[in-house]
């Protein structure tokens, strides 16, 4: 990847992080929750990739390496307890904002989703930023 | 493609996504949700899971 392109994409990353960051600090479902969910995901996945490649080009330690997937991983996971929750509430037919499983599923992935943000820029896959 | 490209493909299809989960999203709001809108709403969902840091790895290796 050419210095352009990774200064291009974690331009875009940063806009891209700050919007999900303004919607996963609502706690409560809220209409946009599958849009919240979309951007998230492509988010997280950017931040991730940037971290490899940045790995790969020498410019992260093995240690910063692990610490980034392993906030990655643990937000996935969050992230599809979350998605089970709202795919349960959907084979019994009711609204998941009545349900405390779903409410602290969101809880959960929406503070390990900022964690993974604060710690990319701490890391500086993102600069400036999200704070 | 580079990421740099996959993001510009991103923000051109990102308004056809959005329309997409704005019907998904009136789907799964409604507690008298039809079967078959169910399904497709938890289809949609499934698509919302994030790559494992393993598969990305393997797909930049």
């Amino acid at each position: 990847m050419r210095p352009t392109d990774l200064t291009f994409t974690l331009r875009v990353s940063a806009i891209v992080i700050l919007l999900m960051a303004l919607l996963s600090s609502c706690a409560t479902l809220k209409p946009d929750t599958y849009k919240t969910l979309n951007a998230t995901k492509v988010t997280a996945e950017q931040i991730a990739l940037a971290a490899i490649d940045l790995h790969l080009a020498g410019l992260l330690s093995p240690e910063q390496y692990g610490r980034i997937k392993t906030a990655y991983e643990r937000a996935r996971r969050a992230n599809d307890t979350l998605i089970a929750t709202l795919q349960l509430a959907l084979d019994v037919g009711q609204d998941p904002r009545g349900s405390a499983a779903y409410n602290q599923a969101l809880d959960t992935s929406a503070r390990l989703s900022r964690e993974l943000l604060l710690l990319a820029v701490e890391l500086n896959i993102i600069p400036g930023g999200a704070r | 493609m580079n990421v740099g490209d996959s993001l510009i493909a991103l923000a051109f299809n990102l308004p056809r996504i959005i329309d997409l989960v704005a019907h998904y999203q009136e789907i799964v709001s409604r507690p008298d949700a039809r079967p078959e809108d169910a399904a497709k709403a938890k289809v949609f969902l499934e698509g919302a899971r994030w790559t494992p840091f393993d598969v990305l790895e393997k797909e930049r290796g």
